[in-house]
């Protein structure tokens, strides 16, 4: 059995000692099967989960940074600005615009205080033609117009 | 590592690895199946797959023995309880009880180099590896510890028994 030379009695015990039979080991087998094939499929599952785990850090690490990020120092300036003169109100009835063009509202009232003769006085009509007769009213369409191919109508 | 080489191992090596671990510590199917579990998780198949499994057993057992011996240092008849490490031979043989007496009797080392090489089938080279030391020195203690097995046994030959001295 031993591959080195002994004594004949010592070979004669190695053999006698080598024919007893250890216990059998009361292992499960099929326990250790399974439990096996259960740590290899952890060992094999490191990566996603380790490669997930290390996305959600560096995403929380930049959102913290995000929000902690401080903004740019403020800048102090001088700005002189000078003060605002105030503008006299303008005289409703020196108004030239308000004055010259015509105020719907103020002849309204004038014409519901003093009547018609509020109204403005109308410029002088251009001189009168001839009177209107009807000769002249029958005429005046031939000497616009040429003449009708029917005189006797 | 497939199933098929570690339903192998088990088969054919638990016992052996069992034997081996029970120097030491009171619960050596836990030791030896951690052993085969921490195999199966190992990124690469080791070389030396024996030699790998049994220095593994043996610094389990070793640890596991030490932990055993702080809780229960107060417990004096610790060893009386230990079971009988072999089966009945159906040949007329050594008694088993005897053989698992005088092997516990025996030095550490030279109980751990008999019991891997006669049960456990390593070389003396293996059994060096495993445990720190020259194979040279491995087959001393192997032949120092079989004479002190004979002498306790009372044996000269297994066709020849006589009584316990």
């Amino acid at each position: 059995m031993s591959e080195r030379p002994l004594d004949p009695a010592l070979t004669d015990l190695e053999r006698a000692l080598g024919a007893l039979a250890p216990v059998p080991a009361a292992l499960d087998r099929d326990r250790l099967l399974f439990e096996a094939g259960r740590r290899a499929a952890r060992r094999r599952g490191w990566y996603w989960p380790g490669a997930t785990a290390a996305l959600a850090l560096l995403a929380a690490g930049l959102g913290t940074a995000l929000v902690l990020r401080a903004g740019p120092p403020p800048v102090e300036r001088m700005v002189s600005i000078p003060a605002a003169q105030p503008t006299p109100s303008p005289d409703p009835e020196e108004d030239p615009p308000f004055a010259s063009r015509p105020n719907y509202f103020r002849l309204r009232e004038q014409l519901l205080t003093r009547g018609l003769e509020a109204l403005p006085v109308s410029p002088p009509a251009p001189p009168a033609g001839p009177p209107v007769t009807l000769e002249n009213l029958l005429r005046e369409p031939e000497l616009a117009t040429p003449a009708p191919r029917h005189p006797g109508l | 590592m497939g199933p098929e080489l570690l339903a192998r191992l088990i088969d054919e090596h638990a016992a052996a690895l069992v034997l081996f671990a029970r120097q030491w510590c009171a619960a050596p199917e836990d030791v030896v199946q951690e052993a085969l579990l921490k195999l199966v998780v190992c990124p690469q198949t080791p070389d030396k797959l024996l030699p790998w499994l049994y220095r593994v057993v043996r610094n389990a057992a070793l640890t596991a023995g030490r932990a055993e011996r702080r809780r229960r240092r107060h417990e004096a008849a610790a060893a009386a309880l230990a079971p009988v490490w072999f089966g009945t031979p159906d040949t007329a043989g050594l008694d088993a009880r005897a053989a698992t007496a005088a092997l516990q009797a025996l030095p550490p080392e030279q109980r751990e180099v008999i019991v891997a090489h006669l049960w456990g089938g390593l070389t003396f080279e293996q059994i060096a590896e495993v445990a720190g030391c020259s194979s040279s020195t491995a087959h001393r203690w192997y032949v120092a510890g079989l004479s002190a097995l004979r002498q306790k046994l009372g044996v000269s030959c297994p066709n020849d028994r006589s009584t316990p001295r």
